[in-house]
C-alpha cells in the first residue's frame, strides 16, 4: 500500500517508487486513494518514477487508483519494469482529466507517461502518452478520446495471454480494446466518459486479469 | 543533392511501390464501423489527429533518427523501440510487413542491404545509404502515410475522389511542419495521444467483415 502523505503532487515534486519481488513470490501494490496532480508553477514539472523488478517465476501487480489531472498540472511519469523468466506483471494507470463535478476544463495541462517493459532484458513494450496544452480540446477529437474524460492503459506479461482476450474485451466494452503484441505481451486501453464509468469497466477487467478481488482501498 | 534524389523518393513512396500499403487502413476501417468517421470532415479530422498526435509524428521521428544513426547497432536500437511502441498486433504487422517489403525491393533494385525493420526505420536507413535528403524523405513519407489512409477512407466511408484529394492537399502544410519538427525531436520527443485510434486498431482484430489487414 502506497500512501502519499503530502496529499497530492505539484510542480517540482520528485517521487521515486521501487519494488522488487523475490523469486517465486507474489506482490500487489496499490495506492491508498486517488492521486492528484495539482496545478504547477510555470516551468516546474513534477516527476514520478516507478521502477518494478519481477524475479524469475514471481508475480507483481501494480494497481494504483486513479490519477486526477487538475488544470495547469505539469507532470512527467515513468514506469519501468524488468521481468525475469516466467515472471508475471500486471500494470495499470487510470487517468481522470479534470474535476468534472466542478466543471473544470483542462485548458493548459501537461502530462507525459512513459512506459518501458523489459522481459529478460529485451524491450517488449513501450508507450509514451503525451498530452500538452489545451488538453480538453484535444480529448474532444475523434481519434484521441471522442470527448471522454477518463482512460486507463494496462499491460500484462503472462503465459497464455491470448486466452484472456475474449473475456477481457467483453469487460472493456465498446470504448475499450485489448491485443496481444508479440509473445504473451497483452496491452489494453479503455476510454470512459468519467471516473465512475471507467471503474465500471476497469474493476471487473482487473479482477478478471488478477484472478482476485481488487485491494480493499479501491472499494472505500 | 544527389541527382534524381527526388525521383527515387517519389518512386519509393508512391502507392505503386510494392509494400502493400493499400491493404492497411491503420484502424480507420474499425473507426468507420464504430461510427467515429462517417464523412469527409470526419476523415480530415481523424487524419489530422493521427498525423499530429499519433503514428504520423512518431514515424517521422523514427525515420529521422534512423537516417542519422551512426552505426548498425544504433539503427537496431531505434528499430527495437519502434517495434515495442506498436500499440496493437495489427499495427505491428502494418509497420513490420511494409518495412520488410520495402527492404526487399530496395535491396533488389538499389543494392542497399538492410535487415528487417519497421517501415519508417527502413526508409530512414535506406535514404541515408543513398544520401537522399532527409527533409524531403520525411515529408514524402508523411504524405504517403496520409494518402494511404485517405484512400482507405474514400473507399470505406465513402468520400468522393475529389474530396479525398482536397483533404490531402489541405494536409500538405501539416506534413511539412511535422517533418521539420521531427528532425530535431529526438527519441525523447516520441509519444502521442491517439488513444481511440489505438483502441479501434485493437478492435479491428475481431471485426467480422473487413477489407483491410489493419
Amino acid at each position: 500500500m502506497i500512501l502519499n502523505t503530502s496529499g497530492g503532487v505539484t510542480g517540482g515534486d520528485r517521487f521515486a517508487i521501487s519494488a522488487r519481488t523475490g523469486a517465486g513470490s507474489a506482490i500487489t501494490l496499490t495506492t491508498q486513494a486517488a492521486e492528484r496532480l495539482y496545478r504547477a508553477e510555470p516551468g516546474e514539472t513534477a516527476r514520478i518514477d516507478v521502477d518494478l523488478h519481477v524475479a524469475e517465476g514471481a508475480s507483481l501487480h501494480w494497481l494504483p487508483q486513479e490519477t486526477i489531472l487538475y488544470n495547469h498540472a505539469n507532470a512527467a511519469r515513468t514506469l519501468t519494469a524488468h521481468v525475469g523468466h516466467g515472471g508475471r506483471l500486471l500494470a495499470v494507470e487510470p487517468l481522470i482529466f479534470g474535476r468534472r463535478a466542478m466543471g473544470e476544463r483542462l485548458s493548459d495541462t501537461r502530462l507525459c507517461d512513459s512506459w518501458k517493459i523489459y522481459r529478460q532484458g529485451e524491450l517488449v513494450f513501450a508507450d509514451n502518452l503525451r498530452l500538452s496544452g489545451p488538453v480538453e480540446a484535444r480529448l474532444d477529437q475523434s481519434a484521441i478520446a471522442a470527448g471522454c474524460h477518463a482512460m486507463a492503459s494496462l499491460v500484462m506479461l503472462v503465459e497464455g495471454a491470448d486466452r484472456l482476450l475474449p473475456d477481457l474485451r467483453r469487460h472493456l466494452g465498446e470504448t475499450g480494446g485489448a491485443t496481444v503484441i508479440g509473445k504473451n505481451v497483452l496491452f489494453a486501453r479503455v476510454l470512459a466518459t468519467d471516473g465512475f464509468e471507467l471503474r465500471r469497466r476497469l474493476v471487473p477487467a482487473l479482477e478478471f486479469l488478477a484472478a482476485a478481488p481488487l485491494p480493499r482501498t479501491w472499494m472505500i | 543533392m544527389v541527382d534524381g534524389a527526388l525521383l527515387t523518393l517519389a518512386q519509393w513512396l508512391s502507392p505503386g511501390f510494392p509494400v502493400g500499403a493499400f491493404s492497411y487502413s491503420h484502424g480507420l476501417e474499425a473507426a468507420h464501423h464504430a461510427g467515429d468517421v462517417t464523412d469527409a470532415a470526419g476523415l480530415e479530422s481523424w487524419l489530422t489527429a493521427i498525423l499530429s498526435h499519433g503514428a504520423g509524428r512518431n514515424d517521422a521521428i523514427f525515420l529521422a533518427e534512423a537516417y542519422r544513426a551512426q552505426t548498425a547497432e544504433d539503427v537496431e536500437r531505434i528499430d527495437a523501440l519502434a517495434r515495442a511502441m506498436a500499440p496493437s498486433q495489427e499495427r505491428l504487422l502494418e509497420t513490420r510487413a511494409q518495412g520488410q517489403a520495402f527492404a526487399d525491393t530496395v535491396r533488389a533494385v538499389w543494392k542497399v542491404d538492410q535487415p528487417p525493420r519497421c517501415y519508417p526505420v527502413a526508409v530512414g536507413e535506406a535514404a541515408a545509404a543513398l544520401q537522399l535528403p532527409l527533409p524531403d524523405t520525411i515529408q514524402l513519407f508523411l504524405h504517403s502515410f496520409a494518402a494511404n489512409i485517405a484512400s482507405a477512407g474514400v473507399r470505406l466511408i465513402p468520400v468522393g475522389q475529389t474530396e479525398g484529394q482536397r483533404i490531402l492537399a489541405r494536409l500538405a502544410p501539416l506534413c511539412v511542419t511535422l517533418a521539420r519538427k521531427a528532425q530535431d525531436a529526438g527519441l525523447d520527443g516520441l509519444g502521442g495521444s491517439a488513444v481511440l485510434a489505438d483502441i479501434r486498431s485493437m478492435q479491428h482484430e475481431t471485426q467480422y467483415t473487413r477489407l483491410y489487414r489493419s
